[in-house]
């Protein structure tokens, strides 16, 4: 054994002197020591509002109409002790002299448990704690609540912090609140029960007690603010797509109940915590309209522009207002205080978390904590409102300032003295600042706004706002509809009208109405918004609507095949989004009589394969024998889907075998692969002559080549055994043999064991032999078969090696091959446990001596798979956990442990789920995506398993972890302490921090396949320009950049070209939202060519500003070894003055 | 409780299918029927049900009425109320589906191993009105048979009538008729089941509607301080005849310490609620306990604060003043 390994290093270091106290890195709590790490962004000063002991560890907080502080406390986070009453606190601090410090503390509130959520407002403060929402009244306004009651229980108790949080007050009478994925939750109203069994918002009337889901999905969502119009944005504190456009009905990520979701705005994002948006008079014109949240790993407060694209947004990240680096400093709530400043709750622990690390590790804060006021330098504060002694026309007048939470308050305040003390003077009022510009629009929106919330729907105020130029105002007015669509006569009319408006969010706004409207003409005016080509959120949008509208529609298109008018296109889109038996019969009808016609007659095909039974696959499979495919559209996807329809669904058309075999001898290459993997999926035995011709004819694509090899595989024959066999001889290509040992073995892996036995004694390192073994891993009787195989023979170590970590995620323990294989290849297996002195020994050692750059390098080693399963930055695998900011957030032991015992600690979402099949099978893996019919389970490999569920016997979660234990055994131990490094800096203030600039971080170089001589050929003796070509002899392999974006050239294969000059070739993938142009920039331009597509871009300076078509591009670059100094590549997204549309770097796997 | 049999749905669909409901009353309240049943020394109770009783927790009527009532004997209680929950144990699933939440109410059950049951449901299901009878029925059939033992004592509650509170449940009356199939489904589950069954909903519907200063519901549906207080009477009505007497014996008012027993009670009932519905459930017992389970031990630890709770009660009823309770839910008002 050749290995060197880390643990008996480690072992030979010199005795702990300070054994567990290594594992205390806690940070001086010295409020001046924490003030001094911090730097604010230019123009703004940043200072302590109030701090332990006055309080300690805040977790959120709400300003009253008083502009007095509420403040939720928890000591005893997360989880209270034996014998231990609910202890926790809510304080009220004021700032009685104005000078910025808060002076004066109450204990508003005591005796909760883990209070999350605190909302002041005028009727009492909304405290959510536990299972409940509660309300606190503090009737002689003393500082401490003199009664309290429970508003809404049986919130679920999976875990602390994802109960209720991020209490919020709508613009219109709505306080709204949050909670994340584990929960379950079972709520009783006076109109019923309401459940939600994941992450969402709630939204809730609490004079009337409606209560109702305003949007769903999310991990952890720990921040919700409304803009100026009404439009409001969610943070995620546990995903990875930075801001997420909230709107009535969104779905995003994990919801209950949908499998279709929208994606967050800013992917690759740390984990945010936090919300405010920047209005009024205090901060600088720049910051207006700015998102501030926490990104509370990395310690600190950083900001987004929300930018208007299409129906939603775009946000991209803008200046932090505040870095850190003060490990305990944990901004978690921000909110704008009355006077203009920012305010911020730092949680302050050097913890945070509690799945990881143990709820009773010592270094948990348990008295610390800290209000931080923000405030821009040399800029005047605003003068309190007094809000709370305001007449109804005083509150009214406050409804014009630029402060957008003082207008909260005015109008909450409004909402309490009663439609008849506001409606009269309010129509005085609207009447007063009746003018067409932005100022009248302002308030007849906030006046709109007030009416809403005492439950009145005013239709001239409506009409106006329609009548404005500016679409957000026309979009707000709408939203009214959305919570009484009924209160009007005319709202069907005015919803037609905002039907046909020409900006899309308007439009969207209109669905929204429409979906809460209901009934069939409802959905026939949302289908008259369906355009071929529509954003991914509007898309979304409609389909939300004529999903929830479907029992409405359905009996009306079924009576009027016109219902949707005559393009086919709108009829397949609706079917499509109702997911009923129903509404294919509708479809069906339709195409029965020839109606479905155009692009449609893909779309409707693909949805046919999607639900249909064999009979209506048997359609399909008629019209693909029968038609051409239509223009533009391919038969491609529908084999595919067809293919899909056997292997999910076990629904297989009517079909002539000889048709089929018709079909893969005549058909084009690009869907003969489709035709040939059907035959296996059908089991079409007639096909294996024409199979193996494939196979045997040298000028086969491998893709095709293996297709076949694979349909055999799957045949169930005799003959396609045979024809297995014939392809193992020792005269075909190895990897031909071992495909087609891989197809035996899963045939007949008892008859295969011997020949993949041989295969594994032959394969070399570079081979992939995990699918020779996989049919092995399914049974244990199977295993234990091949292992007896495996006695006598000898493995090469790495073959060995891969076939061991794909076995250490098996759901069932595969003991005796695993010991077979280590004796085949001689590996002697470590424990890879530490006592606590040596853990101390090493976080000491990494923190010595460790080199983050040298780790950085060493994370990028091919043979340690890191970028192969994690993403930084959004680059890399996404089958284990993003690494982003786990430095700031993970404690060095926890890195230490992770990386030993990965099966330790598993994060959420990573957990690994068995599932046996009712033919025996068993696979393990992380849950890649679930619908109604299948399961997609991702393997340790990162290959999808799809599983149907019809043939699920059983299925649980197992606490192993998909990494494999080991991988870093073959590291020094200065190499594992450099590595250890690295990951200890990443997300920290420094240089291992992801920068706010989309930049390209997933690059694909050409691969020259070790030298070989014909790729070099191929290379050498075309024109320059073939390298932006599809040649699918090309091997583009990923490579990740460094966490500052930058790419070490000379670490990736070059090629000689005719003339001697040596060339990289890189490739990666841009997304444009819109047709338009864009600028990517580079760090150097010398020695550089570029191409989009096969078209050469021509640009001077490091700027390249490119006319880009709506979608994805795939760019080929030819980097000069010879012409270009700097061994370095980086390319940045840059915004210039003739940027006109906003493109996305794909980054990724 | 003597029935089991198969076929137990269709004989309660037979009592309750027809126009009106058969009482036998063997206790002295109108408001109940079935066998009379009081609490006996070193009975323990449990609660189950919805928010009826998860609330009921807070308030500590109940618990202390039935408490003072039976001041000589040592008798234990545990609230296992679940918001939103119905007889299925929907609310109790966790990450599972409904069967797992009827598995986890048994175990939740089989932990206390109650000798005496009270069960309260109906609440929320009642919204479905007449559909969702058949389904409710057949989820209690189905609880009541694996919670029924020999030994074990099963009081059946109808659910409490609703409230007409202007803005927030103004269709009360349509919603009455709809919880009294409920009530009477429970009713004819109780009759068939020979259980004893007290009836809320008829015990409250006369204070409810007929308007009186003091409402008895914080928003229509669930029961406020006052609401609680007469549920406590209503179920002592239906157990001891004679309470209301005991309550005239002692007319000294002892606000302290009734003040200190509910106190305790109140405490008590908190380390019960951590114990057996602790946060983090999913670290401590579910799918990620291989990183927190470890300290799922400490759960087993509130045994010792809940029973220590318990002898305080003990000791503050045996010398203190139980009829002060029964006085304060209004016995010696009559």
């Amino acid at each position: 054994m050749k290995k060197a390994c880390i643990i008996t290093i480690l072992l030979s270091v010199a005795a702990p002197i300070w054994g567990q106290r290594a594992l205390t890195d806690i940070p001086d709590p010295d409020p001046d020591y924490q003030l001094s790490l911090m730097t604010p962004a230019e123009g703004f000063e940043i200072s302590l509002f109030a701090s332990d002991p006055m309080i300690s560890n805040p977790i959120a907080m709400s300003f009253d109409a008083k502009g007095r502080l509420y403040v939720a406390t928890s000591e005893s986070y997360p989880q209270i002790r034996p014998g231990q009453r609910a202890s926790d606190k809510i304080f009220r601090l004021e700032d009685t002299d104005g000078d910025g410090k808060a002076d004066t503390r109450t204990v508003f509130a005591e005796g909760l448990l883990i209070p999350t959520a605190i909302l002041a407002m005028p009727e009492g403060v909304y405290v959510g704690q536990s299972t409940e929402l509660r309300l606190y009244e503090d009737l002689d306004d003393d500082g401490v609540a003199d009664r309290d009651r429970v508003i809404l229980s049986g919130f679920g108790t999976e875990d602390t912090h994802h109960l209720v949080h991020a209490l919020a007050a709508g613009p219109a009478g709505r306080i709204h609140f949050n909670q994340s994925v584990y929960i379950h939750s079972y709520l009783e109203t006076p109109s019923g029960l309401h459940s939600l069994k994941a992450g969402g918002v709630w939204r809730l009337r609490p004079e009337t007690m409606d209560l109702d889901i305003y949007t769903r999905g999310l991990w952890n969502s720990w921040g919700h603010q409304w803009d100026e119009w009404g439009q409001s944005f969610q943070s995620d504190g546990a995903g990875y797509d930075g801001l997420s456009y909230a709107f009535p009905g969104a779905v995003f990520v994990k919801s209950d109940g949908f499998q279709r979701y929208l994606r967050g705005l800013n992917p690759g994002q740390p984990k945010l915590c936090g919300l405010e948006i920047v209005s009024g008079r205090h901060f600088p014109e720049s910051w207006q309209g700015r998102i501030i949240t926490c990104d509370f790993r990395g310690n600190r407060i950083i900001s987004f522009n929300p930018v208007d694209a299409g129906s939603a947004f775009r946000t991209p990240q803008s200046e932090d207002l505040v870095t850190s680096t003060h490990g305990a400093f944990r901004p978690i709530d921000v909110k704008l205080g009355m006077d203009g400043a920012l305010y911020v709750a730092d949680w302050y622990n050097p913890i945070i978390q509690h799945g990881e690390v143990d709820f009773r590790d010592q270094r948990r804060d348990r008295s610390h904590g800290r209000i931080w006021r923000i405030v821009a330098k040399d800029q005047a504060l605003v003068p309190l409102p007094h809000l709370a002694e305001a007449s109804v026309s005083k509150l009214l007048e406050q409804l014009t300032i630029p402060e957008a939470s003082t207008r909260q308050q005015a109008r909450a305040l409004l909402k309490v003295e009663g439609a008849a003390a506001v409606q009269g003077p309010l129509a005085r009022w609207l009447a007063q600042h009746d003018g067409s510009g932005p100022e009248g629009d302002r308030a007849r929106l906030e006046g709109l706004w007030v009416l809403q919330s005492l439950q009145i729907v005013d239709e001239a105020l409506v009409e106006r706002l329609l009548d404005s130029e500016d679409f957000r105002m026309r979009a707000a007015a709408l939203r009214v509809f959305e919570e009484f669509p009924d209160k009007l006569a005319s709202t069907s009319s005015i919803l037609k009208r905002a039907a046909r408006d020409p900006h899309p969010r308007v439009r969207m706004e209109a669905l929204h109405a429409l979906r809460s409207l209901g009934g069939a003409e409802s959905a026939k005016v949302a289908m008259q918004m369906h355009e071929p080509s529509m954003d991914e959120t509007f898309d979304f949008a409609l389909w939300r609507t004529m999903r929830a509208l479907a029992e409405d529609w359905i009996p009306a298109a079924e009576a009027d095949e016109l219902f949707f008018g005559d393009a086919a296109g709108r009829l397949v889109y609706a079917v499509n989004s109702a997911e009923s038996a129903e509404a294919l019969a509708l479809l069906l009808e339709h195409w029965k009589k020839g109606r479905i016609d155009g692009a449609a007659r893909e779309d409707a095909m693909l949805l046919m394969c999607e639900r249909g039974d064999a009979a209506v696959l048997t359609l399909v499979w008629k019209d693909i024998l029968e038609n051409e495919p239509g223009e533009g559209s391919s038969r491609a996807s529908v084999l595919e889907a067809l293919l899909e329809a056997a292997e999910n669904r076990k629904v297989i058309p009517d079909f002539e075998q000889e048709d089929l075999v018709e079909k893969i001898g005549q058909a084009g290459p690009d869907v003969r692969t489709g035709y040939v993997k059907l035959a296996g999926a059908w089991k079409a035995e007639e096909s294996v002559t024409a199979l193996k011709t494939i196979i045997q004819n040298s000028d086969t694509k491998k893709t095709l080549s293996d297709a076949a090899i694979d349909a055999l595989a799957r045949m169930d024959s005799e003959a396609a055994k045979k024809g297995l066999l014939a392809l193992m001889d020792a005269e075909q290509p190895f990897e031909t043999r071992l495909r087609a040992a891989s197809g035996y073995a899963v045939a007949d892996p008892v008859a295969a064991a011997p020949s993949v036995v041989a295969m594994m004694v032959d394969a070399k390192a570079s081979n992939d032999v995990r699918e020779l073994v996989r049919p092995y891993m399914a049974k244990r009787g199977l295993s234990e078969a091949l292992a007896r195989r495996l006695e006598g023979a000898t493995i090469g170590e790495e073959v060995a090696t891969t076939l061991l970590r794909m076995l250490s995620s098996a759901p069932t323990s595969l003991d005796k091959l695993e010991t077979a294989l280590r004796d085949a290849a001689g590996i002697v297996p470590v424990d890879a446990s530490l006592s606590a002195s040596q853990l101390s020994d090493l976080i000491e050692y990494a923190q010595r001596s460790g080199d983050p750059a040298r780790g950085e390098g060493i994370y990028h080693r091919d043979a340690l798979l890191c970028a192969t399963c994690h993403a930084i930055g959004g680059a890399g695998g996404a089958l284990g956990p993003d690494l982003t900011s786990i430095g700031a957030s993970a404690p060095v032991d926890y890195i230490i442990e992770s990386l030993l015992e990965p099966a330790k600690k598993i994060k959420e979402g990573y957990h690994v789920v068995s599932i046996t099949t009712k033919g025996g099978a068993a696979y393990a893996g992380t849950v890649a995506r679930e619908d109604e019919q299948t399961v997609a389970l991702l393997d340790m490999t990162s290959q999808e398993i799809n599983i149907a569920k019809s043939d699920i016997a059983n299925r649980s979660m197992i606490p192993i972890s998909l990494m494999p234990a080991g991988l870093t055994t073959s590291l020094r131990k200065d190499e594992f302490a450099d590595l250890v490094r690295f990951l200890s800096e990443l997300g920290k203030e420094g240089d291992y921090k992801i920068s706010k600039v989309p930049m390209v971080r997933t690059f694909r170089y050409l691969d020259d396949k070790g030298g070989d001589k014909g790729m070099a050929d191929t290379v050498r003796h075309n024109h320059i320009s073939y390298m932006a070509t599809d040649d699918p002899s090309f091997n583009w392999i990923s490579r990740y950049a460094n966490v500052d974006g930058r790419l070490f050239l000379d670490k990736i294969p070059f090629f000689r070209r005719e003339g001697g000059k040596h060339f990289n070739y890189l490739r990666f993938d841009v997304k444009a939202d819109e047709a338009g142009v864009a600028g990517l920039k580079f760090n150097d331009s010398e020695g550089l060519r570029l191409w989009m597509g096969e078209d050469e871009i021509e640009w001077t300076g490091d700027l390249a500003e490119i006319e880009f078509s709506e979608g994805v591009h795939t760019f080929t670059v030819a980097a000069s070894r010879y012409e270009r100094a700097n061994r370095n590549l980086s390319i940045s997204v840059m915004d210039t003055t003739e940027t006109t549309t906003h493109i996305q770097i794909v980054n990724g796997k | 409780m003597k029935y089991l049999g198969f076929g137990f749905f269709y004989r309660v669909s037979v009592y309750i299918a027809g126009p009106a409901f058969v009482l036998f009353c063997m206790v002295a309240s109108p408001f109940s029927f079935g066998e009379a049943i009081e609490l006996k020394e070193g009975d323990r109770v449990v609660f189950l049900g919805d928010t009826f009783f998860e609330r009921a927790s807070r308030y500590g009527h109940i618990e202390a009425a039935l408490t003072a009532n039976w001041a000589d004997r040592k008798i234990t209680f545990r609230n296992l109320g679940w918001s939103g929950d119905g007889p299925s144990g929907r609310a109790r699933a966790f990450f599972g589906d409904v069967e797992e939440g009827f598995g986890n109410l048994k175990s939740q059950l089989a932990r206390y191993d109650p000798s005496v049951v009270f069960a309260y449901y109906g609440a929320m299901d009642s919204f479905a009105g007449e559909e969702g009878l058949q389904p409710f029925m057949e989820d209690f059939e189905k609880l009541l048979a694996a919670i029924d033992k020999p030994g074990r004592r099963i009081v059946l509650l109808t659910l409490t009538p609703r409230e007409k509170m202007a803005g927030v449940l103004d269709d009360a009356a349509s919603q009455n008729r709809k919880a009294s199939l409920f009530a009477n489904a429970v009713r004819g589950i109780g009759q068939a089941g020979e259980l004893t069954v007290i009836d809320l909903f008829e015990a409250l519907r006369k204070p409810m509607a007929s308007g009186g200063n003091q409402r008895l519901t914080d928003n229509g549906v669930h029961l406020n301080d006052f609401g609680y207080q007469l549920a406590a009477a209503a179920i002592l009505d239906g157990m001891d005849e004679n309470w209301r007497g005991k309550a005239k014996r002692f007319r000294k008012r002892d606000t302290e310490w009734v003040e200190s027993l509910y106190a305790a009670i109140e405490e008590k009932n908190e380390y019960v609620f951590n114990q057996w519905r602790p946060q983090n459930e999913t670290y401590l017992r579910g799918f990620r306990k291989h990183e927190q389970g470890q300290n799922a031990a400490e759960l087993k630890a509130f045994d010792t604060y809940i029973e220590a709770t318990e002898a305080m009660i003990k000791e503050l009823i045996e010398a203190g003043n139980p009829a002060a309770v029964l006085g304060k839910l209004g016995g010696n008002s009559k």
